[in-house]
């Protein structure tokens, strides 16, 4: 009896290890990716997937290169600097929340063991100001801008280092929350962030080139031409939400935090170079 | 003379009578609409209008609550509330139709792509 239900317990125990085994890990993820991005641009080199669409349009990247020359986002790290160096109304600064400051950028997103939750730094600058009495800033436009176009400007050349703690099965679930953000088909067009970033990156919609994934995360805050001044990422997300005609998410709630955490993460490696200029 | 004066005052009291029942019109008759006025094809009543708007505000909420909710379900249902208030039935009707099968949609999408939506569908 023993003997006969051996094979049937065997089999079992093999069909249900099979969904854990077939799920890649964060490393194996990141290689596919990256690799997917290098094989489909084979003349681009790795660091240039840090310039966005300007590593895949030559004459977009003609434009940007005179924008460079003049940047429109210089107005913005001077104001960030006297953010940055003005004391709070309690007489500390932001160096007491940051004492690693101003170049932190590469340090976020990172998960927050106590918090349990993955912390960006546009949310870590509000908790330092609600916790020194200061109003916190608003996450899309306006002032934080400022104050992250000077930490960004100060970052510059910083590898992207996203963690994801072994340690701690959360964060393995907040990355496997983003990943599936990113892959998921939403809004009345039906797309998903890979349909125009990964499957169509290099082509054209309309009279614009899709920018790849990697490298997606480098350079925010960002100028933007259509904008006219510079914005976060999450009012990135919230734009292309938008234009797939989804109901786009609150900005630093739990999906685009968990999202960042995922997109950055596939850009590891890749130098920071914010604040950046685009169209 | 006095039949000549008696003419102007006639014709200012009609005036005034004339003016009240036209604002008493103009007002009343959007509430009326509301309530209980039928489209221009008379086959929608208010209160069907009323039912619509609450049954895409309860789809709306389904679909919202997997994430699903696609953008301009909420501008449709305003909408829609605004035409009810106006008394334009048919519109207001359309539009609570339009953000009903919306969001059953976006639920259905969201569901969907929960089974379905992976990196190695783009990446394999």
């Amino acid at each position: 009896m023993r003997q006969k239900l051996l094979p049937i317990i065997t089999a079992l125990a093999i069909l249900s290890g099979l969904p854990m085994a077939s799920a890649a890990s964060p490393e194996q993820d990141l290689k596919k990716f990256q690799n997917y991005f290098k094989k489909k641009f084979p003349k681009v080199k790795w660091e240039e997937f840090a310039n966005g669409v300007y590593a895949v349009d030559p004459i977009g990247r003609e434009n940007w290169e005179a924008i460079e020359e003049f940047p429109p986002y210089e107005p913005f790290i001077d104001e960030g600097e006297e953010m940055w160096n003005k004391a709070f109304a309690n007489g500390k600064h932001y160096k007491d929340c940051f004492p690693d400051g101003p170049a932190i950028a590469a340090k976020y997103p990172r998960w927050d063991k106590a918090k349990g939750m993955v912390v960006t730094l546009p949310l870590a600058i509000n908790n330092c100001r609600k916790a020194n009495g200061e109003k916190p800033l608003k996450y899309k436009k306006g002032k934080i801008n400022s104050l992250l176009a000077y930490i960004a400007f100060q970052s510059r050349g910083q590898k992207t280092h996203v963690v994801i703690p072994k340690d701690d099965p959360r964060a393995l679930e907040a990355y496997e929350k983003g990943k599936k953000f990113y892959f998921t088909k939403r809004g009345q067009l039906n797309f998903s962030c890979a349909n125009c970033h990964v499957q169509n990156a290099g082509n054209k919609i309309r009279s614009d080139i899709l920018s790849p994934a990697l490298g997606h995360t480098t350079h925010w805050p960002t100028y933007r031409s259509k904008w006219g001044t510079v914005g976060t990422l999450h009012r990135r997300f919230t734009g292309c939400n938008k234009q797939v005609r989804a109901k786009p998410f609150k900005a630093q709630g739990e999906q685009y935090r968990d999202l960042e955490y995922f997109l950055t993460y596939m850009s590891n490696g890749l130098p920071l170079n914010g604040p950046g200029a685009r169209k | 003379m006095l039949k000549g004066k008696k003419m102007l005052a006639l014709a200012f009291v009609s005036l005034i009578i004339t003016g009240c029942a036209t604002a008493t019109t103009s007002t009343e008759s959007k509430q009326m609409a509301a309530k209980s006025a039928l489209s221009k094809g008379g086959s929608i009543d208010a209160a069907a209008v009323k039912q619509a708007i609450a049954d895409a505000k309860a789809a709306q909420k389904k679909a919202a609550s997997v994430e699903g909710e696609w953008r301009d379900v909420g501008k449709f249902i305003k909408k829609a509330e605004k035409a009810l208030k106006k008394g334009d039935l048919d519109t207001a009707m359309k539009l609570a139709k339009k953000a009903r099968v919306q969001s059953e949609l976006g639920y259905k999408q969201a569901m969907e792509q929960r089974k379905s939506a992976s990196m190695s569908l783009y990446i394999p």
